[in-house]
């Protein structure tokens, strides 16, 4: 059957320009009440760097105040822009609307991609929190997402000066994106 | 990329690639020229180490191939009748309400 698939992630490298991009992908939503969400690619290693955020807008990505939901469709589109760049599906991140905890719903437990070492981030406020210390940073185990606390945090997740390939996807298709926030 | 390959005095295989986007590599395998599609599905997700499943939603894997949704029933060398290679995806469908 061949090498485990997914190899142990001991670190994430997160560049600042994927801060940048997610909260530009999102921030619209969140102003219309959505949640809104992005996909995060990187390669698979001890040490992963995200090193591209796909934006996720249009047909087959549903957006609503108490949901965020991609299609199979999407992900299939992804999956062949990944395969192409010889990157992986590293993490998801999210947003939460106002008032809102700031941490993995039931729901978002559930649908994520259960993997291990699959990241999953919720961002407060409807994108507005804009600093990365505030959002929740969820790691699934084996069997549950499971928050990344204090110490882990800083141990695991490393935030560097990089850039990173950014890419708007929906069913229809992928394209460049410019990390516009309206585009 | 599934290519038929034949060696003298061999059963022709169909090497089979699925990609599963969280996973670092594509599963790998050799299978039979009739193995059907929901075997390689079924093997596939082993491999991932996913499962169909149901709670609140319905969460179902599914096989594509340029962007489709294959049909389980057909065979390996049904699906290449066409084409001179193929490349399958592992993707996962939620559908709300399942239970």
């Amino acid at each position: 059957m061949g090498s485990n698939p997914y190899p142990p992630i001991d670190e994430w490298r997160l560049p600042e320009a994927a801060v940048a991009a997610t909260l530009a992908s999102v921030v619209g939503a969140g102003r219309r009440g959505n949640e809104a969400g992005v996909f995060w690619l990187g390669a698979r290693a001890a040490a992963a760097e995200i090193s591209a955020v796909v934006s996720l807008r249009g047909r087959g990505v549903f957006e609503s105040p108490g949901r965020w939901q991609v299609s199979s469709a999407v992900y299939g589109v992804v999956s062949r822009l990944a395969r192409t760049n010889d990157l992986t599906l590293l993490g998801t991140a999210h947003t939460h609307g106002r008032g809102l905890p700031v941490g993995l719903s039931i729901t978002d437990r559930l649908d994520g991609v259960r993997v291990p070492d699959f990241l999953a981030i919720v961002i407060g406020d409807g994108g507005a929190a804009g600093n990365p210390a505030d959002w929740s940073f969820s790691v699934f185990d084996g069997g549950d997402f499971r928050n990344l606390g204090g110490d882990e945090f800083a141990r695991r997740v490393e935030f560097v000066d990089a850039d990173v390939a950014l890419w708007r996807a929906n069913a229809d298709g992928v394209s460049a994106w410019s990390r516009r926030e309206d585009e | 990329m599934n290519q038929v390959s034949t060696s003298q005095g061999k059963e022709t295989k169909v090497e089979t690639t699925v990609d599963y986007l969280p996973a670092q590599k594509p599963y790998h395998q050799a299978y039979a020229q009739e193995t059907t599609l929901e075997v390689v599905r079924t093997e596939a997700m082993s491999h991932f180490g996913v499962a169909d499943f149901t709670d609140r939603d319905r969460h179902e894997f599914h096989l594509e191939f340029e962007g489709g949704r294959v049909d389980y029933t057909q065979t390996l060398v049904q699906l290449l009748e066409h084409r001179k290679g193929v490349h399958l995806d592992l993707v996962e469908q939620v559908t709300a309400g399942g239970l």
